[in-house]
């Protein structure tokens, strides 16, 4: 009997943190095959490439702990660059540029919440309405140079310093611990899981869901434009099309990190690791000289073997709770 | 009196329910007006052979939406077919190439229905999934680059044409037909709808809730895999990026005829509208002269109101 529950616990202590295991034996490996995979500077760089969508992934990690997905992050993205390219070019100050970027994440998430409340959309409703808004927003960021890049003319200051160094690692860590504490420590994150797990529920408990619903969405919207900006920072230009398929890899960040895609569970911090797996694997298998046709191949793989995990370690704890019960 | 008022207040639910019929009459209008040329045979024609190809699995895709589930790696099935019929029409010749094709798109198909009914995982994850690694196979197998053929058989099928309506909407129109016969005259299509309806109530009935789930899969991958054929007969090539919109085009035209996404409602015959819509709103933009983001614009705008016009119509219904 003894025997039994400790292989369980076992069991179900790697099924709960088979990620991190996978990670920390990638970087073993990789490390004894390459030097220099090991080193700060190498590490940093893999944090500050992954940043961009790892920001992108918090604000869809709220999206998904309240029930739907975000399709239109990722036209946000390129349309915030442009935007804030576009202002500087025309001489407005930088912070006011920046401003106006995420003023227009913020008008799309809105747009996308108020959509999807309207309708009292379930997750069906939300991925089409976010989708049509990702056309939509994709075609507004196309508009202006007509598919073009565009250089920027941005002089040193604020806006050149934020994508570069250790800025946007600080900036994603800071905005992860703080969405995280939210989501965990108040009353407006206990509602956002109360929400995503039963709609219907939390509507009778007297939470007003469609407020609550729009904010997701438009933190949302803030935290891609947010990363739009760190994109075009970094390359100081901006390309109309930068953002396309980050939806996508938002989304596996947050189903690798191990947040349940029926809503109402998960954490930023797993979203924060999980970004950071793919990063790193991303890394590694680049160093091991694996070309990025194989190393989607692996993608898929991984995101599909982090799903099926989160899946079997929750039969695991249904078992188990069983059993006690008896 | 009494009756016209009755009428009167029918006219409205009516004119909801039907909105993208109503929307698509009344663009075609405009635009025979607009542009005569518009209604000439070779432009309809043109239209037809235009949606036949995505109409294929447009078809598998809204099965799949009754069974309450959709797929992600429509779009990776489709690119990875052009590029395996190629390869085997330049190795074995035109009918091997197509059985092959055709069974790797149901091998692809089961892969993602074992993992959905079987696992129990979410679609839209484990076809993202499916979606990431069916293409960078596609990649990884041609080197990134397109694949030509000049397999005559298959040059045939892509040239083949009755008074300029080609092969692709015939072998639309025949999955179209069985899909619809399936669907609406077995059992095997009304455990579809139920297994969509409601899944738990379907399998204490006795209906076996997982092959429903499962095989749905197997056909929309099958699908993929004919329509990514037909499209390679007309362009005699093979490339991974061909198609990469195709799944989220299938989801779409889906509900712009009217199967809602909750599952368990609708049918094949709906899509057709929705798949007829695009394909119109596309050629209608391109010979007004629209350029291409603007199109883009437009045709997000319409899946919008679409959606919510169909939210409303529903809500009315149900009140």
């Amino acid at each position: 009997m003894r025997k039994y529950i400790n292989r369980d616990a076992l069991l179900n202590l790697m099924l709960s943190n088979g990620i991190l295991l996978v990670i920390v034996a990638l970087i073993l490996v990789t490390g004894a095959i390459e030097p220099n995979f090991l080193t700060w500077r190498n590490l940093v760089n893999v944090l500050r490439q992954n940043a961009v969508v790892g920001i992108v992934a918090c604000g869809m990690t709220y999206c998904i702990i309240g029930g739907a997905y975000d399709l239109s992050v990722g036209s946000v993205v390129s349309m915030s660059g442009v935007i804030a390219i576009l202002s500087i070019n025309a001489g407005v100050n930088e912070f006011l540029a920046i401003a106006y970027a995420l003023l227009a994440g913020l008008g799309v998430g809105i747009a996308n919440g108020s959509l999807i409340s309207l309708i009292n959309g379930r997750s069906g409703e939300a991925f089409i309405v976010t989708y049509g808004m990702q056309v939509v927003v994709a075609s507004i960021a196309l508009f202006p140079s007509n598919g073009l890049f565009i250089a920027g003319r941005v002089s040193e200051g604020f806006f050149k310093t934020i994508g570069r160094g250790y800025w946007p690692i600080g900036l994603f860590l800071a905005i992860a611990v703080a969405l995280e504490i939210i989501l965990q420590r108040t009353r407006f994150g206990r509602k956002m899981c109360f929400i995503g797990s039963n709609m219907d529920a939390a509507k009778m408990s007297g939470i007003r869901v469609k407020p609550h619903r729009v904010s997701f969405y438009a933190i949302s919207g803030v935290l891609a434009s947010f990363a739009g900006v760190l994109l075009c920072s970094r390359v100081t230009s901006s390309n109309p099309t930068a953002g396309v398929g980050f939806e996508m890899d938002a989304i596996a960040a947050v189903v690798v990190g191990g947040t349940s895609t029926n809503g109402g569970r998960g954490s930023i911090i797993r979203t924060l690791i999980g970004a950071i797996v793919i990063g790193v694997m991303g890394n590694a298998l680049n160093i091991l000289d694996i070309t990025a046709y194989h190393q989607q191949i692996v993608k898929g793989m991984l995101i599909i073997a982090a799903v099926a995990m989160d899946l079997w370690n929750k039969r695991i704890r249904a078992r188990r709770m069983a059993h006690e019960r008896v | 009196m009494k009756g016209f008022k009755r009428n009167g207040e029918r006219l409205g639910p009516f004119l909801l329910e039907n909105a993208v019929s109503m929307i698509m009459i009344a663009f075609m209008l405009f635009m025979v007006v607009r542009k005569p040329s518009f209604i000439r045979w070779e432009n309809i024609a043109n239209i037809i052979n235009e949606f036949a190809v995505y109409g294929i699995t447009a078809c598998a895709m809204t099965t799949a939406i009754i069974c309450a589930e959709f797929d992600l790696s429509a779009s990776s099935v489709f690119a990875w077919s052009t590029v395996l019929c190629c390869m085997l029409c330049n190795r074995f010749g035109f009918a091997p190439a197509v059985v092959l094709t055709l069974l790797c798109g149901a091998l692809f198909g089961a892969l993602n229905g074992v993992l959905v009914a079987l696992v129990r995982m979410p679609a839209f994850v484990a076809t993202l999934g499916t979606m990431t690694a069916i293409k960078g196979l596609a990649y990884v197998v041609t080197d990134a680059q397109p694949i030509n053929t000049t397999n005559e058989t298959l040059k045939a099928l892509g040239q083949f044409e009755v008074l300029g309506i080609g092969s692709a909407p015939m072998v639309f129109l025949a999955v179209l037909l069985v899909f619809a016969y399936f669907l609406k005259k077995t059992r095997f299509g009304r455990a579809i709808y139920a297994t969509g309806g409601n899944y738990e109530v379907a399998r204490l009935s006795g209906i076996n809730v997982k092959f429903s789930k499962f095989i749905i899969f197997v056909l929309l991958g099958s699908c993929a895999a004919l329509s990514g054929i037909m499209y390679t007969s007309r362009i005699l090539a093979g490339w991974a990026p061909y198609g990469s919109d195709l799944s989220l085009y299938c989801v779409a035209a889906t509900v712009i005829g009217g199967t809602s996404l909750a599952g368990g409602s609708g049918g094949v015959h709906r899509t057709v509208i929705g798949v007829l819509l695009m394909a119109i709103m596309f050629n209608a933009l391109t010979m007004l002269g629209v350029d291409g983001s603007m199109q883009k614009f437009i045709r997000g705008l319409v899946l919008i109101t679409v959606i919510m016009l169909d939210a409303f119509a529903n809500k009315r219904q149900r009140s």
